[in-house]
């Protein structure tokens, strides 16, 4: 695929998960103008798009569609359930054409079918049937309040332009859909005679008076695809300083201009005239710098438009961080060494390299860092389909939409969370007779919320139905013999056994839950994130799942400390503060693991004793207090050594029974150091003092 | 000369140099494009060259036979008057 038609599948992409947004929005709230308006350009763009490619199918499709839209939008035609549902379902049919278009593939007997019939069903919400849809449509365009403006575009073809495969003269003709053409001037000047040329390159331009509503943005949009292979000027007719540069520029142009009836050329001084005036006076120079200023002014706009939003290969940002990750330890090293040489000097740039780094490395970060509500508004459907196939009536919320959390990470935890949102409309939530039996309103709560928590980002998905039935559960486990019969389970343990493979207790398997596969991949796919998952639940009042999930994946903020002979790494954020283990404490403890913190009990952890670390005859010992959700534990430890920026390196297979190590590190010195795994520590911890 | 392609664009629009350049040589220049239905802007491009070549060696220079495919599309790119193309 070449790059254009990449960036076409990503444009569609965008709009059409656009336009599921913008419909899912007026289901829930009601038609508002914004959707209506966002739908319609949606599909507009699309149409547009799609014509410079030729894909002739989508073009003819998302023309009925947009002209439907159109009235919509401008009340000829009522908005109903009915409609939002048929653009739902022309919003996927849209994918289906241009996924094929793109593919180079006619459409299939299916999906000619398909075609045909929503075309029909279109159509037929058409308040009247319209011979000249584009004429009307560049009408309405017009007929809006305010805002139409004359624009001159100025456009040359660099040579290489014929092979970036675009068609120039669609580009031109898209302009006769975005509004009105005043005039079309063909610049042949450049073209040389026959002996000269090189046919395969370009050598013509224009000069286009184009009347629209359309803002810069959307005219500089038609030439998305070829931007790198034109010069363009997009102004206001009526901008003179403009015109007089671009006349400046071009020999002869402005006599082009005004013979072709671009009124506002006569008004421009001709080149001779100018040189003798600038040669005549300094006024002239001064009067002439506001004008230059402007444009500089224009052309920073003009940048700062385009780098608006710009598409990166994650790969790229990947290896960014994997550089800044190996830069960071190699700076360790030159502190480390400036230390142990005692240079002042050195150290002070390895501290000042420290902090250019760590404010790369944040701005990395934050390139991958999205809002989770986009990608989390896509629920709102599947939770819609789902609840109307169990007839079942929903209330979903999303809550905290504008946390932001990492790319991948989000695209990874969106699967499980579809599972679970499914698990929670088809067994907990009951059906509408079911909840007014018992006294609830008829429509049961479904809530997705995300918060940011201690270095971590939390994702709750709780429901009001008929929470998780604890017996069934525990005898299930039983008969399967993952638990002994006689055990003293807390209800969290039992409710968690749901996790582990093949435990189903749905009575009957649905199509859309209850195979008993699923929980435990989901609970393999967030661990896989570093996350953890947790259930809580109350018989008839509904459960609640929550998810923990790391901010980033590659590089933390670590505590280095010493156990024993071996180094270890807190991640910082987890950690609450630190506190010396003194004899007062010690006396304390008394042989107990856990100590009085200011009136409430803390237990510890013993890091020498767990990890069988050897002796040390340190001077003091000391305690980090770490939390973790709603945990706290303190660990013992011998020494601490203060902030490291840690890069995390997987460990080998062998360690991947190790319980309580998620990672290693490799410091300044060469040493390596061990990164705990806080959650599976306090897990552990819980456990034992059961 | 007569072209008796479908459509001529930038695919064919070397060999069509070749040919308009031996034409020229010959002396004046009358294309027949009766058999097109397609063209894109190199071609146009290639004719408006030719046609600027013609004028400076004072040479005649005319496009014939484009229908009315062919003539919306020079109508579009803004060179049909240009060019003296009309639809016939």
């Amino acid at each position: 695929m070449n790059e254009e038609l990449e960036l076409f599948v990503e444009d569609v992409d965008e709009q059409l998960t656009f336009m599921e947004n913008a419909l899912v929005a007026m289901q829930e709230n009601g038609v508002d103008d914004e959707s209506l308006g966002a739908l319609f350009r949606a599909m507009h763009t699309i149409k547009g798009t799609a014509g410079m490619f030729g894909f002739d199918d989508v073009v003819g499709f998302a023309h009925v569609a947009e002209n439907l839209l159109s009235d919509v939008r401008d009340g000829k035609v009522e908005l109903n359930e009915e409609m939002i549902e048929t653009f739902l379902q022309s919003k996927d049919h849209t994918q289906t054409l241009v996924d094929l278009a793109v593919d180079g593939e006619v459409l299939d007997a299916k999906t000619q079918a398909k075609n045909d019939h929503l075309l029909a069903i279109l159509k037929s919400m058409l308040p009247d049937a319209k011979k000249e849809p584009l004429k009307i449509d560049a009408e309405t365009l017009e007929d809006e309040e305010g805002g139409e403006k004359l624009w001159h575009i100025s456009l040359r073809l660099k040579p290489h332009f014929f092979a970036s495969g675009m068609d120039i003269i669609n580009i031109l003709n898209f302009f006769n859909i975005l509004g009105e053409v005043k005039k079309l001037l063909c610049i042949d000047t450049n073209i040389p005679t026959l002996k000269d040329m090189n046919p395969t390159e370009a050598y013509i331009g224009y000069e286009i008076l184009f009347l629209s509503d359309a803002s810069y943005a959307e005219i500089e949009e038609v030439f998305e695809f070829v931007m790198d292979d034109v010069v363009l000027e997009i102004f206001e007719a009526t901008d003179m300083d403009m015109l007089q540069a671009l006349c400046d520029n071009e020999e002869g142009l402005r006599e082009e201009l005004v013979f072709a009836g671009f009124d506002n050329a006569s008004r421009v001084r001709s080149t001779d005239a100018r040189e003798e005036e600038v040669q005549k006076t300094e006024v002239k120079e001064i009067s002439k710098e506001p004008s230059s200023k402007k444009e500089i002014k224009k052309e920073t706009k003009k940048e700062t438009k385009k780098s608006f939003s710009l598409r990166v290969d994650s790969s790229k940002i990947d290896s960014l961080i994997n550089q800044i990750s190996e830069m960071v330890i190699a700076n360790a090293k030159v502190t480390q060494r400036a230390d142990a040489l005692d240079d002042n000097e050195l150290s002070e740039s390895a501290t000042i390299l420290s902090d250019m780094l760590e404010e790369i490395r944040t701005g990395i970060m934050n390139i991958r860092m999205v809002q989770v509500g986009d990608s989390f508004n896509k629920f709102k459907r599947i939770v819609n389909d789902v609840a109307k196939k169990v007839d079942k009536e929903i209330d979903f919320e999303i809550v905290g939409g504008e946390t932001e959390l990492d790319k991948m990470v989000v695209e990874k935890i969106s699967d499980p969370l579809m599972h679970m949102l499914r698990n929670s409309i088809d067994h907990g939530v009951e059906t509408p007779q079911e909840r007014k039996a018992v006294g609830k309103s008829p429509k049961g709560h479904v809530r997705l919320k995300t918060y940011p928590d201690a270095g971590t980002i939390v994702i709750e998905i709780s429901d009001d139905g008929r929470g998780l039935p604890r017996d069934k559960i525990l005898a299930k486990a039983i008969a399967n013999g993952l638990v002994e019969e006689n055990n003293n389970l807390s209800d969290k343990e039992i409710y968690n056994l749901i996790f582990a493979a093949g435990l189903s207790t749905a009575e009957k398997v649905s199509d859309i839950s209850g195979r008993g596969v699923g929980m435990d991949v989901v609970k393999r796919n967030i661990e896989a994130l570093r996350g953890t998952v947790e259930i809580d639940s109350k018989s008839g009042e509904g459960s609640l799942f929550t998810i923990r999930l790391p901010l980033t994946l590659a590089i933390i903020d670590g505590f280095l400390i010493q156990s024993g002979n071996t180094k270890y790494i807190i991640p910082l954020e987890m950690i609450q503060e630190c506190i010396e283990l003194d004899a007062h404490y010690k006396k304390e403890m008394d042989g107990n693991e856990f100590i009085n913190l200011r009136d409430s009990m803390l237990p510890l952890l013993d890091v020498r004793s767990y990890f069988n670390e050897q002796e040390t005859q340190s001077e003091r010992e000391n305690i980090v207090v770490v939390r973790f959700g709603e945990y706290k534990v303190g660990m013992m430890v011998d020494e601490l050594f203060g902030e490291f920026q840690t890069v995390i390196k997987p460990l080998g297979e062998v360690f991947s029974n190790v319980v309580g190590v998620s990672g290693g590190t490799i410091l300044g010195s060469g040493e390596i150091a061990l990164i705990f795994d806080i959650p599976k520590l306090m897990e552990h911890k819980i456990r034992e003092s059961l | 000369m007569k072209i008796d392609k479908d459509e001529l664009t930038i695919y064919e629009v070397e060999a069509f140099y070749e040919e308009l350049l031996a034409e020229f040589d010959k002396g004046d220049i009358a294309v027949d494009i009766s058999s097109l239905n397609k063209i894109d802007m190199s071609v146009i491009q290639l004719l408006l060259s030719a046609k600027k070549s013609c004028q400076e060696s004072s040479k005649a220079f005319q496009i014939i036979g484009a229908n009315s495919e062919v003539t919306k599309i020079f109508q579009e790119s803004g060179c049909q008057t240009l060019l003296g193309v009309t639809d016939e």
